[in-house]
């Protein structure tokens, strides 16, 4: 028997930006208003990726005026566009979720 | 609404859930099965029989896993010996075929269908996961949090009303659940994704029909 993840893969998108946990990122993000359609952009650091085939995500954490802002998205949804590397980082850790409890300052990541 | 008597259906085999992207970016769970071939092992004819139907059968199974009644059955009418055979009640069976093959793509992506499984058994179970129960109260002198309260009155009517919600036994019964979503097919290899769940574990038969309630109409793709 073929796994699940082999039964979903027709709707897994095929060039998957190289991107890290620790990587300061631009994810530019589709959104409908009515019938119009428009990109934003969501910038931050990918403190976690989860790798199950089309139940991938990634989440990208960034300070918005001072609160921290957290935003999960999945790998292959036709909403997002495009993930571009803007730092990459050096980190030890799979999940930067300690990244939560630092300030601003203390929750600055090495580049490498 | 469709005739009850006259829903075309495959069985299938419960692979498992996954999810699916619409064109707009929503995410759909969804349960994949495998369904079909199923083989027409014989047709119930008016004339003979009294009503009109096929009996359809899935997976092959071993000669020697059958008794000799059940060989007996697929000797005469000339099939492969079959684990499991349905019946599906038609109006008409004239364009069908003893040892014709149905396949998934009886369906179409966007039908809507109703599903017939056995439920997950849960065995013994007390009133609150049973019924739904919000059961008695934590504290205030309460002893027992997950019981039943009253059964009925006393003396007077003397009995408890027939059909009152006790413990039991909870799941492993026959369930069909109606107008589920066809998300996707694959008919190269039998695969059809139905949004939303379906009755039973995994490697559950389960029988896929034409939805009573609601009409196949739209051609859409996911």
């Amino acid at each position: 028997m073929v796994s699940i993840n082999e039964l979903s893969k027709f709707q897994e998108k095929k060039n998957i930006p190289d991107f890290n946990v620790g990587d300061t990122v631009k994810v530019s993000v589709k959104i409908i208003e009515g019938d119009k359609e428009r990109s934003q952009i969501f910038e931050g650091i990918v403190i976690a990726r989860r790798k199950k085939g089309i139940e991938s995500t990634f989440t990208v954490r960034k300070i918005s005026y001072g609160e921290g802002v957290e935003r999960i998205f999945p790998v292959h949804s036709p909403r997002v566009e495009s993930v571009k590397v803007i730092k990459k980082g050096k980190v030890r850790r799979a999940k930067l979720f300690y990244l939560r409890d630092r300030s601003d300052k203390m929750g600055r990541i090495k580049e490498g | 609404m469709v005739s009850d008597m006259n829903r075309m259906g495959i069985l299938a085999k419960k692979i498992g859930m996954t999810q699916l992207f619409r064109e707009d970016g929503t995410i759909i769970p969804v349960t994949l099965l495998k369904a079909g071939p199923c083989s027409v092992i014989r047709k119930k004819e008016e004339a003979v029989d009294g009503y009109n139907a096929l009996q359809i059968g899935f997976l092959d199974v071993l000669e020697s896993r059958l008794n000799k009644p059940e060989l007996g059955h697929f000797k005469k009418h000339k099939v492969t010996p079959k684990k499991v055979i349905r019946e599906i009640r038609l109006d008409n069976v004239d364009n069908y075929e003893v040892g014709q093959d149905i396949e998934v793509d009886i369906f179409q992506p966007n039908d809507y269908v109703d599903i017939t499984g056995q439920t997950i058994g849960k065995g013994f179970q007390g009133v609150v996961k049973r019924h739904n129960f919000s059961g008695l109260k934590a504290s205030h002198g309460h002893r027992w949090t997950r019981h039943m309260g009253s059964a009925g009155a006393g003396t007077n009517p003397g009995n408890i009303k027939r059909g009152k919600k006790m413990p039991g036994r909870m799941g492993g019964k026959d369930v069909t659940v109606q107008s589920l979503r066809v998300a996707h097919i694959k008919k190269s290899e039998g695969l059809i994704y139905i949004e939303g769940s379906v009755p039973g574990k995994i490697n559950n038969v389960v029988m896929i029909r034409q939805a009573v309630k609601k009409l196949n109409t739209s051609k859409k793709k996911v």
